[in-house]
């Protein structure tokens, strides 16, 4: 068996510094800490879709069950 | 399959790029010696070439792709269950059917499950019930705990790309659509040139993603110069304040 690692996977990341600086929290705010209403807006969703409804009419449900108007999927597994 | 919500639906394209990993089940149409299957197998790992199939979104012409690795997980009669890794637009349907012409018979897909999609596993995926409950859950009883494991934030989409984490004064030129130079960078990950970057706050929040004009290297060994070309960007123009 081969090790079962995609290429980024494989990569060490380092983290270098060029130069210390401070983050002000009067602005922004850590990702974990955005409120749900922000993340159904702006976030991401790994789905388990097996066989049956088409990537493009799992989306919709998706959206219908959520509320929202956008929302986009990667990588139909395009069966031809 | 990833969903990106809102405003972070433009991050699927970066998703769609990274590599990719099935579990498929070829059928062939006889029965094949076991040790001829695994070393067949072998001879498709590495660099590949594909002619898409005729109904493909894309030009049909050959083309390369990477199989990182393939591994049979079980054989039985005419089947043959396995795994593969394999760089974004590989076709896994011609990938077997090419194994069947090597194998001297035909071989067909009978199924196809994806188990990676870039940092997307099938260990964390979650189902259209799950996210139901964990919604009404949180609508009707106030609770976020279930939902904010199903709908995480932008961030984790970006996490197998190299990170430059820039400093807050030049976060709103880079959501104006700048592009980074040295002056405004705190920490950067190794990366190597004409690379998809993902540019940080130092609050770890996604601003925008773009490409690397050098690699990381040169950062060390200058205080000047454009590092990326800023392409798409993420957050919101206004959040940080403009330069003074």
């Amino acid at each position: 068996m081969m090790e079962e690692l995609l290429p980024f996977e494989k990569i060490q990341r380092e983290v270098f510094v060029k130069k210390e600086s401070e983050t002000n929290w009067d602005y922004g705010v850590k990702p974990e800490e955005r409120s749900v209403e922000e993340l159904i807006n702006y976030g991401v969703i790994n789905a388990n879709k097996q066989e049956g409804p088409s990537s493009h009419q799992f989306t919709d449900y998706v959206k219908k069950i959520l509320n929202i108007d956008k929302a986009g999927h990667s990588g139909t597994l395009v069966l031809i | 399959m990833p969903i990106a919500l809102g405003k972070a639906t433009r991050i699927v394209q970066t998703l769609l790029k990274s590599g990719k990993e099935y579990i498929a089940l070829m059928h062939l149409h006889k029965k094949i010696d076991e040790d001829l299957i695994k070393k067949t197998f072998d001879e498709f790992l590495g660099k590949i070439k594909q002619l898409p199939p005729i109904r493909s979104a894309v030009k049909r012409q050959l083309r390369t792709r990477e199989i990182y690795y393939l591994n049979i997980l079980e054989i039985k009669d005419k089947d043959v269950l396995f795994k593969v890794g394999c760089e974004a637009g590989t076709y896994i349907r011609k990938l077997i059917f090419d194994m069947g012409l090597k194998l001297k018979t035909q071989a067909n897909m009978q199924q196809l499950v994806r188990s990676k999609a870039g940092p997307f596993t099938d260990k964390t995926w979650h189902t259209l019930h799950d996210l139901k409950d964990a919604y009404t859950l949180y609508k009707e009883n106030d609770n976020e705990k279930e939902i904010r494991k199903i709908i995480l934030p932008i961030e984790k989409a970006v996490q197998h790309l190299p990170k430059i984490w820039v400093n807050d004064s030049a976060v709103s030129t880079l959501c104006h659509g700048a592009d980074l130079s040295i002056p405004g960078i705190t920490k950067y990950n190794n990366f190597n040139e004409n690379e998809t970057m993902a540019l940080m706050t130092l609050k770890e929040e996604l601003i925008c993603l773009g490409n690397s004009l050098v690699d990381h290297d040169y950062i060390k060994d200058n205080d000047k110069g454009k590092i990326v070309k800023t392409a798409k960007v993420f957050m919101n123009r206004d959040l940080y304040p403009k330069k003074q």
